[in-house]
């Protein structure tokens, strides 16, 4: 049981957190790279995957009824999705092992720690993508950098037994 | 008895402290605004209307949260929950919905006095009279509905048309419906 990477993605296509966690032999799991590979291909493949299997899944019932992407495999990974209707979307990477369902862990960092550490200050940003001035130049797309947040679902994250 | 305790006294079931509180904030905030725009009323709607939206972008996602809400299925459902489940736990009152439009877009919200925004204010009476015409003192309920609703896809145009403070028989916010957004896609790969 492992989890490899925690990441979110916002409304504007923007990976706004990536949090990895290695696994390898005598290191320290909270070692990984934070918010080092957001704008990597590899984020970006992701979402194209998870706006793909999305829009699928909705498209293979009839219209107003519910199928939502909860998760899928890939090889030896297991990959979880949950999405806020505001899209925010939250994943979590684990190995293939975790085949139970991570939606109220995902609701969990949603709804505790997104809320209080990112939402409720006001000091952070909520809008992730914005313009320096209002002629839409200088496009920025910020990152979740609070400590409190990284330090919280760290160790919530820690607590489970899937970590 | 200390003085730490008749404070804590007071402090116990305060609700209606923090309203009170909350309601003079929201009070120094508007007169601030006057001032700064010297009482040039339309402006201060509009600076009103932006704090909202940016409340509004947050209050959403506190409000999901809480109350771990499904996709509505009509913008009537979406009034409804706005008016019984929003109002209610962010303001305790609860508007009643009147007057919708035959295609079922916009409605009216008449909000409850007393109003927790407006419970001590009086429009002065001066030989301008141009605040009671000109001055929506509520306009940052339409912020926070409008910002709040536009992360949920919905965009929408918030006014109020009646204000019992101007004199109106009650205060009517009216709630129009332009298009339910679409998710944003990646940009292309150049």
């Amino acid at each position: 049981m492992t989890i490899h990477s925690f990441i979110i993605f916002d409304r504007h296509c923007n990976c706004i957190y990536k949090r990895e966690y290695s696994h390898e032999l005598n290191n320290n799991p909270l070692s990984g790279p934070i918010n080092k590979n957001n704008d990597s291909n590899s984020s970006k493949l992701l979402f194209g995957i998870l706006y793909s299997l999305k829009t699928i899944a909705s498209k293979l019932i009839p219209e107003d009824n519910i199928n939502e992407l909860r998760s899928f495999n890939i090889g030896d990974f297991r990959i979880h999705f949950w999405e806020s209707l505001s899209r925010f979307k939250f994943i979590l990477i684990t190995n293939k092992e975790v085949n139970i369902d991570l939606q109220s862990i995902l609701f969990q960092l949603y709804s505790k720690y997104f809320i209080k550490y990112v939402v409720e200050n006001g000091l952070s940003p909520i809008e992730f993508k914005y313009y320096e001035k209002d002629p839409k130049e200088n496009e920025v797309s910020a990152k979740i950098n609070n400590g409190k947040f990284i330090e919280e679902t760290d160790k919530y994250l820690q607590t489970l037994s899937i970590f | 008895m200390s003085k730490k305790n008749t404070g804590d006294d007071i402090w116990k079931n305060n609700v209606e402290k923090i309203v009170k509180l909350f309601t003079l904030t929201y009070g120094s905030v508007v007169s601030q605004l006057c001032r700064d725009f010297q009482n040039n009323y339309y402006e201060v709607n509009q600076q009103l209307d932006k704090m909202g939206y940016n409340i509004g972008l947050r209050l959403i996602e506190e409000f999901l949260a809480k109350t771990g809400i499904k996709r509505c299925q009509s913008f009537k459902e979406t009034a409804d929950i706005i008016t019984k489940l929003g109002f209610k736990i962010f303001l305790n009152i609860q508007p009643t919905i009147e007057n919708w439009s035959n295609d079922g877009k916009s409605c009216s919200l008449i909000i409850p006095e007393p109003n927790p925004l407006t419970e001590f204010v009086e429009l002065p009476i001066t030989s301008d009279s141009k605040i009671g015409k000109e001055l929506w003192y509520s306009q940052i309920l339409c912020g926070v509905l409008r910002g709040a609703l536009q992360m949920v896809q919905l965009d929408c145009d918030v006014n109020f048309i009646k204000d019992v403070l101007r004199g109106d028989d009650r205060t009517e916010m009216r709630l129009k419906l332009n298009k339910i957004l679409k998710d944003e896609v990646p940009a292309g790969e150049d």
